[in-house]
């Protein structure tokens, strides 16, 4: 159930950062996922959802993979010495990877776009935290 | 006791498939990529549709005509015009600024990547034709005889536009009531400028902006309508003189566009 409602979200998102709003909310799908679930095919996600990102978007292809799986990296790092089940650290980390998103690809309105990018990544983060909290102990991913 | 999978190898792994997907694509041997393509861009035109629904229920049909009927009286004052200043130079073979039908390729919008869809402005548009029907980068898309942008990244079955009031978007252009040249720049959020004019040229609000057609525009065809003249600024001290434009399509409401194909 939390796969299929976390697919549809990360399909929605996808879409709706191609072709309706110029925000990366993709990365908030990534983020929100990596934070709560911390499972090792977070990192096949972000390559595919790069590829598709740059497939929409007309980037180079292999670009936003590479930009994915770097925020990943990162996240990795830091997730070593401080918690990341956080919200802020979700709003924060997204904004932050937002902005260098949005700047490294040239797409306008940069400062909302990282805003609604955070926003968004931390409505994911809830949605996932209340059906992940919802399941019976064994269940949980 | 459950098993943990080491993530620096996959790490390492990902990376590297990232790379070699990247260095096939910029050497364009990546192949998948038109299937994937033909695969996605229908589910977001269905999408960006759908999502079009609430915006036209609320258009005004009166509003929706007189903009219609206003954008055919501004074509056909460019034509006339065109007319008399062929006539004028006497030429002895009639040129007009309509483009040819067999030229327009018809494109259905299947994106507008802005803010707030409907509110703010976007400054790409996506359409549902690519190299496979002859689209190239370069080439103008209008809307009428109003040019909307010009294709700037093309996939096998879409375009990526670039539109006029993109910050990255600049032609040369010049005035129709009284041919000052001069060069017409986006500035982004639904706006452009007309720049480099010289004082000695005059110009008017309301003035209408045609594209001039230069040897280095050869895509570009003469005559097409940019937008009308919304404010002069003109400094006496300055060199140049310029003005805010605006364009005669609500690039958003349109579902449909013509590339100008070769």
């Amino acid at each position: 159930m939390e796969w299929l409602i976390f697919s549809l979200i990360t399909l929605l998102s996808l879409f709706i950062s191609t072709g309706f709003v110029a925000a990366p909310l993709t990365i908030g799908c990534i983020l929100a996922m990596l934070v709560l679930f911390k499972k090792s095919h977070v990192l096949l996600l972000a390559f595919i959802l790069g590829i598709l990102t740059d497939i929409l978007a007309f980037h180079t292809v292999g670009l936003t993979s590479l930009f994915f799986l770097g925020l990943l990296g990162a996240v990795f790092l830091y997730e070593r010495k401080f918690e990341i089940r956080t919200f802020q650290f979700v709003i924060v980390f997204s904004f932050l990877a937002s902005m260098l998103y949005s700047f490294l690809f040239h797409m306008p309105h940069i400062l909302l776009g990282s805003i609604a990018t955070a926003l968004w990544a931390s409505g994911i983060f809830f949605v996932l935290a209340v059906l992940d909290s919802h399941l019976p102990q064994k269940k949980r991913i | 006791m459950e098993k943990r999978t080491p993530i620096l190898p996959l790490f390492i792994f990902f990376l590297i498939l990232s790379l070699g997907v990247f260095f096939l694509s910029q050497h364009q041997l990546l192949l998948g990529q038109g299937l994937l393509g033909n695969a996605l861009f229908p589910i977001e035109s269905l999408l960006y549709q759908t999502s079009r629904l609430p915006f036209t229920l609320g258009t005004n049909p009166e509003m929706k005509r007189l903009q219609a009927e206003n954008l055919q009286l501004k074509t056909q004052l460019v034509q006339m015009r065109k007319l008399q200043n062929d006539d004028k130079a006497l030429r002895d073979q009639f040129e007009t600024s309509s483009i040819p039908t067999h030229n327009l390729l018809p494109a259905q919008v299947i994106g507008l990547p802005s803010f707030v869809p409907g509110i703010t402005k976007a400054e790409e548009m996506l359409v549902d034709k690519g190299t496979s029907d002859s689209v190239e980068k370069g080439q103008p898309v209008v809307y009428k005889d109003s040019l909307i942008g010009i294709v700037g990244k093309v996939s096998d079955h879409a375009a990526k536009i670039t539109l006029i009031t993109n910050k990255s978007f600049s032609l040369t252009a010049q005035t129709n009531e009284t041919s000052a040249p001069g060069v017409v720049k986006g500035i982004g959020n639904g706006q452009m400028v007309l720049d480099n004019v010289v004082l000695s040229d005059t110009l008017h609000t309301g003035d209408t902006v045609i594209t001039k057609g230069d040897t280095g525009e050869k895509n570009i065809p003469e005559g097409l309508i940019v937008g009308k003249i919304v404010a002069v600024e003109k400094n006496p001290a300055a060199i140049f003189q310029g003005a805010n434009m605006q364009s005669l399509v609500s690039i958003e409401k349109l579902s449909e566009v013509f590339i100008i194909t070769h």
